[in-house]
């Protein structure tokens, strides 16, 4: 498997459900109660929007010639 | 013998074919994962006439005969786990979980976006990402073309001599650890920006990565079933967060090596069982579950206090008894929720009853007019004896039966 640039579907997608199943695995060992869920799921995905957005631009960033040109 | 798998294994090891075959058998014994085993060692390990695996030859197209044989070996695969758990413990819901993760992996692998020789040109433009799998595209493959300057050696050189009989799945020469970089697949990376070839860019070596997660979620999955046949108390829905965690790990691993887009549906089906799954087997565990799901008759014997109110229940029987009420001669106002059960109303035969009825899913009866289905909404008036008073009956229910009946009837 060779390195290349940020896959940043595979990124956020990846962690998602990495941390759907980590919501689940704190519900379930009682770290979190499910009273906390309404706020820890919305979390989640601020968390990893954010982490997408910051890739996304960080992407971007470091390619610049990418999309078409505008003078 | 089957197919051969345990002497090819034994041939591997350098160790007697019978010792592969006893071993075979006894792990067939415990809940048929040696079974299961020899239908993964079947379907993965190189045959020596072709020097590919059966499932190779069913990606790639190596005959009508490599498709039909996959299924049975993974049909095989399925009703050994299937009926081998179920039938050593009574956890038919886990298994079934289990079966459905296998199923999808056969899915996954059974996914060939071109063959080679179709009709289909397979213009990759249109799809820069293959089928969205690991392995997309892979079937349409000139390996050196020139628009692919990082085609790697290992991707595109066939492995050749005794490592061609590699035995983890992931040493197996079909799924060569091949990746296409960036810039093949977003044609303006940077570097020189290549002439992209508008007719046939070349298509990318396949990823190893796809496969991989997917096999590595399918052990974990089994681990865990053996974990709980042992018996150590594994909740339903850790047969869904397992792989879900495996396959996100995954996910992000191909954030910066490989390529497996494709485990995203996976795990999208796996991350909205999830959540259902765990509420049932909360909501089915707790103590609350009696006390939610109860059978309850009311019975009002006046009509005092009996406008404007709502009544609620979560789950369960819920009978209204209202035959014994002498209703004003304005209007009074009743709501009646019950979520999932069968609510039975009873009104006095002598006032005007106008009923607002909504059921999500069952069954709707009132007043000797029955109807079946999902999303059954009523609005009926039903007139009493002239001058009696009006009840304004709102009725709804989830997923059950409601029933509003006069006493008499």
């Amino acid at each position: 498997m060779q390195a290349h640039e940020t896959d940043v579907t595979s990124l956020v997608f990846g962690l998602v459900f990495v941390g759907v199943a980590a919501v689940w695995v704190l519900v379930q060992n009682g770290v979190l109660t499910a009273a906390v869920l309404p706020v820890a799921v919305p979390a989640l995905l601020v968390g990893v929007g954010l982490v997408g957005v910051l890739a996304a631009l960080a992407r971007g960033r470091r390619t610049p010639e990418d999309g078409p040109r505008r003078p | 013998m089957v197919a051969g798998v345990c002497a090819g294994v034994a041939r591997r090891w350098g160790v007697d074919p019978t010792l592969v075959r006893v071993l075979t058998v006894v792990l067939a014994l415990f809940a048929g994962v040696g079974i299961v085993l020899y239908a993964l060692g079947w379907l993965l390990l190189p045959e020596d006439t072709s020097g590919r695996s059966l499932g190779d030859r069913a990606l790639r197209g190596g005959g009508p005969d490599g498709t039909a044989t996959v299924l049975l070996a993974l049909g095989l695969v399925l009703v050994v786990v299937v009926v081998g758990l179920g039938l050593l413990r009574d956890a038919w819901f886990p298994v079934a979980v289990l079966a459905v993760v296998v199923l999808l992996a056969a899915a996954v692998l059974s996914r060939r976006p071109a063959r080679p020789g179709s009709a289909v040109p397979a213009s990759p433009p249109a799809y820069p990402y293959g089928a969205g799998t690991g392995w997309g595209g892979s079937a349409v493959t000139p390996p050196s073309a020139p628009g692919a300057p990082w085609s790697t050696p290992s991707a595109t050189a066939p492995v050749v001599g005794p490592e061609a009989s590699g035995y983890v799945p992931t040493d197996d020469p079909a799924f060569p650890s091949g990746y296409r970089p960036a810039e093949a697949w977003e044609p303006t990376g940077y570097g020189p920006p290549a002439p992209t070839p508008a007719v046939a860019p070349p298509a990318r070596p396949r990823s190893v990565l796809g496969l991989l997660t997917v096999s590595a979620a399918v052990l974990a999955t089994g681990v865990l079933a053996l974990v709980d046949v042992a018996g150590a108390d594994v909740p339903a829905a850790g047969y869904l967060a397992l792989p879900l965690l495996v396959v996100g790990l995954g996910l992000v691993l191909g954030a910066w090596r490989g390529r497996a887009r494709g485990l995203v549906g996976l795990g999208v089906l796996l991350a909205l069982l999830l959540p259902l799954v765990a509420v049932a087997e909360r909501v089915a565990s707790s103590d609350r579950w009696d006390e939610a799901f109860i059978e309850r008759t009311v019975a009002p014997v006046s009509a005092a206090g009996l406008d404007g109110r709502v009544v609620e229940q979560a789950a369960g029987d819920l009978t209204y008894d209202l035959s014994a009420v002498d209703f004003p001669s304005g209007s009074t106002d009743l709501a009646l929720r019950v979520g999932a059960g069968s609510l039975t109303v009873v009104v006095p035969d002598g006032v005007t009853v106008v009923l607002d009825a909504e059921v999500g899913a069952g069954e709707l009866s009132a007043f000797g007019s029955s109807t079946e289905g999902a999303g059954l909404s009523r609005s009926q008036r039903d007139p009493g004896q002239p001058g009696a008073g009006t009840l304004n009956l709102d009725v709804e229910m989830g997923l059950g039966t409601v029933e509003v009946n006069r006493a008499g009837a």
